[in-house]
């Protein structure tokens, strides 16, 4: 019966695979992205403080102990930016993505649990116009500059976790990263005499990691979770040629969550990762990151309270990428909720986060926007 | 258990319906973004003048033949007596009898010949005050006639008609001339076979272009007769067209050896053979290349006519047989280059969509023809210094993205 369930699970989401990827940011641009964030709605709406507990969130393989049943997700998140350099503001720019899904289940005899899923990495999506006028054979030509990237790095995560006592698991879980994208760069001469310049290359990214968790819950109503990852240096090649590596990074989960009663929870993970390994694999600077991620939920349907819960949270994080020598950070505030139905066989939840993202010459505002779907056949 | 089955159904169709309605809009403009937030790779250009990579060069003529031209070129230079190009046209046999009526095969003779008429289609004109002269020449003469060899015969006692044509006249109108039949007494001993011969002349510079056979707007001379339809005289008329037309020019000097020959008649074509360094015509992206040629001197012609050039790849080099590359119809404005006659002024001529074809295939002769168009039309002739000449070698003029590799970071 189990594996029928599996079976239908993976159909519903076999045709999202392809589609992963994250929203994009200027501060996106340089390295190998933006970071992804893959969370679940409800994770972000509590500021990424559930992280390091939440076992459809791929960020402690040791969470995965405490699925007590075949459970399927998948996050689509899109953003709605604004970003001011030099002066230049700029504004409208959205983008759409689906940046986790994921199965997980429980060998219920063994306590043992597994769980695949694919997340974002980083995403490099852009698509940059510059019109400007050049000097050729003694006149000015108007010409339009396009730089376009489309594509991202994904993270595939198998994982298997054992919960030997109900206060204690483990989790351990491999990496596999890979990723592409399509690279354009092209320019349009206002002169037709000029014919257009369009150069395309395909990129490849692969790379592997390995990652091990624990969740302890020394006393009830309390917990706390600790991970480590650390991931192989990442394989560049462009149009089939072998271009290069860029190390990617190793990285360290802590986490607390308190519950001192049923309808409130209090959840704060902070995540650090050494991504100025690559700086020396750059053309611009690289810069280890952290972030602290916070927040509180009322309520839900297991709280004996309301059935809707409220969620609240906060993160502060530095970003791993600039053109200069100066550390980008970012602030986001969280609001969410969600929603059980189908006899609790289905939840829906939803977060509204709203970003500030400063620094490194560039301030940019989005609002982001996530939704989760999580079906127990 | 109903109830399980069921509603994990209608979620996966939900799931599906929502994530299918995913959208992008990534589309940002990029000032004040760049260079500090754009990818490291630029587009750059560089734009040079390769003065060695024509390696070689040729001149061959005789494409186009007069005879085998869309045009007859009459042109006189600064009201001389003697017109600088003629005309020759020779009109299929009239015959002896006409059909009563059309559709039916029963025939009455041609009594009389009462007059002729000359209707010709005005390609091009350049000059005022011009005169078309109609000459009677010996129906012996052949398409080969040179224009010594006529001489005699564009006398004025051979002369058997005159047009002044208007000044109003444009390209596209119609010039008819009257000619007396008394003009040919030996119409009927020739066998009704006609051969005329058309001059031009003007007080000053002149030309003017008619339509010949090869170029589907031929000549045409009508007959007027006096016809016996079944016992009745009628007026009746009949037109015949050219079993050749052509036009002979005095022949003309030899240019120096370092001088190039593009045009005139018979057309004559200049290969050149290009050695481009290959990180160029291979890695590079070409996004403009001009072929640029020094004129010898002035573009050779009747003042107020042109000279239109185009440069053609070749599919195979066997030299001056080369079966040239074909010209999408809709890119020849954009090919042609127009001189007028007397210029001086540096050729260029754009060849960017043959550079890039080499590029892409190795095996593609990197050669072009040099050639007027439409060619044996008009007498106008470039001549442009060559691979040897001191100060007026053709050159080429690129410019070009290097070669770029995107997927810095």
């Amino acid at each position: 019966m189990m594996v029928r369930r599996l079976g239908f699970v993976l159909l519903l989401t076999a045709g999202t695979v392809p589609t992963l990827a994250a929203q994009t940011s200027v501060y996106g641009v340089r390295g190998l992205g933006f970071p992804g964030r893959p969370l679940t709605a409800r994770t972000r709406a509590l500021g990424g403080g559930l992280g390091a507990f939440d076992p459809a969130s791929p960020i402690n393989p040791a969470a995965i102990a405490g699925v007590t049943q075949v459970t399927a997700v998948a996050v689509a998140a899109s953003d709605f930016r604004g970003h001011e350099i030099g002066g230049v503001a700029v504004g409208g720019l959205n983008a759409t993505r689906f940046p986790l899904i994921g199965i997980a289940g429980r060998w219920q005899r063994h306590r043992i649990g597994y769980a695949l899923s694919v997340a974002q990495y980083t995403d490099r999506s852009f698509d940059i116009t510059i019109a400007d006028t050049v000097s050729l054979r003694g006149t000015d030509v108007a010409v339009v500059d396009r730089t376009i990237s489309a594509g991202g790095v994904s993270d595939i995560r198998g994982v298997l976790a054992w919960a030997p006592s109900g206060r204690l698991r483990f989790g351990v879980a491999a990496h596999a990263i890979s990723g592409s994208a399509k690279l354009t760069l092209s320019r349009q001469f206002a002169d037709s005499a000029y014919r257009s310049f369009q150069r395309v290359n395909e990129e490849g990214v692969t790379g592997l990691g390995v990652s091990a968790g624990v969740v302890w819950a020394p006393v009830s109503g309390f917990q706390l979770g600790l991970a480590g990852r650390y991931d192989t240096e990442a394989d560049i090649v462009i149009d089939s040629a072998a271009a290069g590596t860029v190390e990617l990074p190793a990285g360290v989960v802590a986490g607390m969550l308190l519950a001192p009663h049923p309808s409130l929870r209090w959840a704060t993970t902070f995540i650090w990762r050494s991504w100025s390994d690559a700086d020396a694999d750059l053309t611009g600077r690289a810069f280890d990151t952290w972030e602290l991620g916070s927040g509180i939920e009322l309520g839900g349907a297991e709280s004996g309270g309301s059935r809707v819960p409220l969620r609240l949270g906060v993160r502060y994080a530095r970003l791993p990428f600039a053109p200069g020598d100066e550390q980008a950070h970012e602030l986001d505030l969280a609001v969410g909720t969600g929603v059980a139905f189908a006899g609790r066989r289905g939840l829906l939840d939803f977060a509204l986060e709203r970003a500030f993202r400063d620094g490194a010459g560039a301030s940019e505002r989005a609002w982001q926007v996530a939704v989760s779907l999580t079906v127990r056949p | 258990m109903n109830r399980r089955v069921k509603h994990p159904m209608w979620l996966g169709a939900l799931a599906a319906v929502a994530l299918g309605a995913c959208k992008e809009d990534l589309v940002a403009p990029g000032e004040g973004t760049c260079p500090a937030f754009c990818p490291p790779e630029q587009v750059a250009l560089v734009d040079s003048v390769l003065s060695g990579a024509i390696a070689s060069d040729s001149v061959f003529d005789g494409y186009v033949l007069p005879w085998e031209a869309g045009g007859l070129h009459l042109l006189t230079h600064a009201g001389g007596a003697t017109p600088t190009s003629r005309g020759v046209v020779k009109v299929l046999a009239f015959g002896e009898r006409l059909l009563v009526t059309a559709g039916d095969t029963t025939t009455g003779p041609i009594v009389a010949t009462d007059s002729f008429s000359v209707r010709a289609t005005v390609l091009s004109r350049g000059g005022t005050g011009l005169e078309l002269h109609v000459h009677r020449l010996p129906v012996t003469l052949d398409s080969t006639v040179s224009f010594e060899t006529l001489d005699d015969s564009f006398a004025d006692s051979t002369r058997v008609g005159m047009l002044a044509i208007p000044d109003s006249v444009v390209e596209g109108d119609t010039v008819i001339v009257r000619l007396d039949a008394t003009g040919f007494p030996t119409f009927e001993a020739d066998g009704r076979v006609v051969t005329l011969g058309l001059a031009v002349t003007s007080p000053g510079d002149g030309f003017v272009s008619l339509g010949a056979l090869e170029g589907g707007a031929a000549l045409q001379l009508i007959r007027y007769v006096q016809f016996d339809s079944a016992g009745t005289t009628v007026p009746r008329l009949e037109g015949r067209l050219p079993l050749f037309d052509t036009y002979a020019t005095p022949p003309l000097p030899a240019p120096p050896a370092d001088v190039l020959r593009i045009g005139g008649a018979p057309s004559a074509r200049t290969l050149l053979r290009f050695a481009i360094p290959p990180r160029i015509v291979d890695s590079s992206r070409v996004v403009r290349a001009t072929l640029v040629l020094v004129p010898a001197g002035p573009i050779q012609g009747v003042p107020g006519d042109s000279l239109r050039l185009i440069a053609q790849g070749l599919t195979t080099d066997v030299g001056a047989k080369s079966p040239l590359l074909g010209v999408h119809q809709d890119t020849i404005p954009t090919l042609l280059v127009t001189i007028p006659t007397g210029s001086t002024d540096t050729i260029r001529l754009d060849v960017t969509s043959l550079v890039l074809r080499w590029g892409l295939n190795p095996d593609r002769p990197r050669a072009v023809m040099v050639r007027a168009f439409p060619e044996g039309n008009s007498v106008a002739q470039a001549l442009v210094g060559s691979t040897a000449s001191a100060t007026g070698q053709p050159t080429l003029h690129l410019t070009f993205v290097p070669p770029l590799t995107l997927g810095n970071r």
